[in-house]
């Protein structure tokens, strides 16, 4: 079934020249009652014949014009605002996490927030004392809005569409920092048990998110 | 060095009378050494979903209504999940995020009744986390739907690129990028399987049986996926650019340290994974800030403090 997740991209087709774009969702479609079975057209087809000569019209590809690098995170709805590091990876290819507990970083390396591909934001979920910036992330809930603003002031928000958490052990690479055909987000941060012996918690929580506007 | 991946082509729903071939398929050629390493199968905003985008590269068919509807051959408003009106020629919708499944795509004129029979339809079946082009493809008298799969598993560092033949004018194209040749005598409608590139920006050039000349610059960022379109343009030929796929320059491994233990054991503090917290049977323990270190002659001790919980 198509979600209402697929609105955004249906709208944004809409900006295609050629395209003029109805979204029906089964939502509205379900309750308008019974309807009776449907009727094939039978014989030719009225307008429908060979134009010969036609050219392409205009590139119809979606554009996708992301913002810059973005220097502030909100997600309201667990009171998170903060303003980015940028973050690098490390020597052994693994992701580097910010400095300071208090605000979350912007892989740099990685996508921006916007372009097709997943741009991804980490931040702490506790610091040495008390909760970090992203203490509350693994009470997000579907639906919920996340807004990457650039030094300029422009946004890119983002829609909620699964909490995952996975053992590091078995941290899916692909699927957190694959390749994507639309814009997405990644919020990632630790959860569940520490680990003493290395300093280091055992989980991380990823929020998978898709672009909305 | 050369070595061969194996295009994922998938046939969803290739029944009688319903689908085109689907693309033809092949092995794609490595042009790059290295290893197979994080592929450009694309990820997903859900893991259980995946992506189709719809277009018409039929080059003398009018306008078309083009509808996608769940399920296999239930073409009705129940099962209608999408319409896209009047696409013209050389139109490509955006990618629509799907739950896995089996789907209809139909074709009718633009503005025939919903309840009409379709000109056209074909199935696709969606793959978890794979993205499929379903095009309107060929000439009037012979347009079929061709579902094609958009999925490929690219080398570390690599990006890839295919090229659909869809100009009526110039039925037959040669195309390359630098030196390496990503389509020989690439007949009309058909879609040449991927080509695994260098990451950089680089000129596509496409050149038609009788000299017809037409280039595109693309930058190929690694890990990406790009389709290039040939067209007829007004005049010549008309190239349309496409990426499929992309990810960032860089891609990190494994997971992220993003914790450092002060909360740890608390309840409710510590994420979703917090129930997982009573493998040590509810006794916790955290590392001391800034681990105080005493050097006392030969060695260093590290002070932890433990503490228990109810």
């Amino acid at each position: 079934m198509l979600r209402a997740g697929a609105v955004p991209d249906v709208l944004r087709a809409g900006a295609v020249r050629t395209l003029s774009l109805c979204l029906v969702l089964a939502a509205s479609a379900a309750g308008c009652g019974g309807g009776g079975p449907e009727r094939p057209a039978s014989g030719p087809t009225p307008g429908w014949s060979a134009v010969p000569g036609q050219a392409a019209r205009e590139s119809a590809r979606p554009r996708y014009a992301g913002i810059g690098d973005p220097v502030e995170l909100r997600v309201p709805s667990i009171g998170v605002r903060t303003s980015l590091e940028r973050l690098r990876m490390g020597p052994d290819g693994e992701l580097r996490s910010p400095v300071d507990p208090a605000r979350a970083g912007w892989f740099a390396g990685g996508v921006r927030p916007g372009r097709p591909g997943p741009a991804v934001v980490v931040g702490h979920v506790d610091s040495t004392t008390g909760p970090a910036v992203f203490a509350g992330l693994g009470g997000l809930r579907r639906g919920a809005t996340a807004q990457l603003s650039d030094a300029r002031g422009r946004r890119a928000v983002f829609r909620v569409e699964e909490v995952r958490s996975y053992a590091k052990a078995g941290f899916p690479t692909r699927e957190v920092y694959g390749p994507t055909p639309d814009p997405q987000l990644r919020l990632i941060t630790c959860g569940g048990g520490f680990d003493h012996a290395t300093g280091h918690y055992k989980t991380n929580v990823v929020i998978y998110a898709v672009l909305d506007h | 060095m050369q070595t061969s991946v194996q295009l994922r082509l998938h046939r969803p729903g290739e029944g009688p009378g319903t689908l085109a071939k689907a693309a033809r398929a092949g092995a794609v050629t490595v042009l790059t050494a290295g290893t197979v390493g994080l592929g450009a199968a694309p990820g997903s905003a859900a893991p259980s979903q995946g992506y189709v985008r719809l277009a018409h590269l039929s080059p003398d068919t009018p306008a078309v209504d083009v509808y996608l509807y769940s399920g296999k051959g239930a073409l009705d408003r129940r099962h209608q999940r999408l319409v896209l009106r009047h696409v013209a020629y050389g139109a490509l919708s955006p990618y629509q995020r799907l739950n896995g499944g089996t789907y209809t795509v139909a074709m009718r004129p633009a503005n025939a009744a919903a309840s009409s029979k379709p000109v056209l339809s074909a199935e696709v079946r969606v793959r978890d986390g794979a993205a499929y082009t379903v095009a309107g493809m060929g000439p009037y008298k012979g347009i079929k739907l061709q579902v094609v799969d958009d999925s490929v598993d690219l080398p570390a560092g690599c990006a890839a690129v295919r090229v659909i033949a869809a100009s009526l004018k110039v039925p037959s194209v040669d195309v390359s990028l630098g030196g390496t040749r990503l389509a020989s005598d690439l007949r009309f409608a058909s879609v040449a399987p991927y080509e695994i590139v260098p990451a950089r920006t680089a000129q596509v050039r496409v050149r038609g049986e009788s000299g017809q000349r037409a280039g595109t610059r693309v930058a190929f960022g690694a890990g990406s996926v790009h389709t290039v379109v040939v067209l007829d343009g007004k005049p010549g030929l008309k190239l349309l650019s496409l990426v499929d796929v992309a990810q960032g320059s860089q891609t990190p491994t494994g997971g992220v340290n993003a914790g450092l233990g002060g909360m740890a054991g608390r309840a409710g503090t510590s994420g979703t994974g917090g129930a997982g917290e009573t493998g040590d049977g509810g006794r916790t323990a955290w590392t001391l800030a800034g681990l105080t270190v005493v050097a006392a002659g030969a060695g260093a001790v590290v002070l932890v403090r433990s503490r228990r919980r109810a």
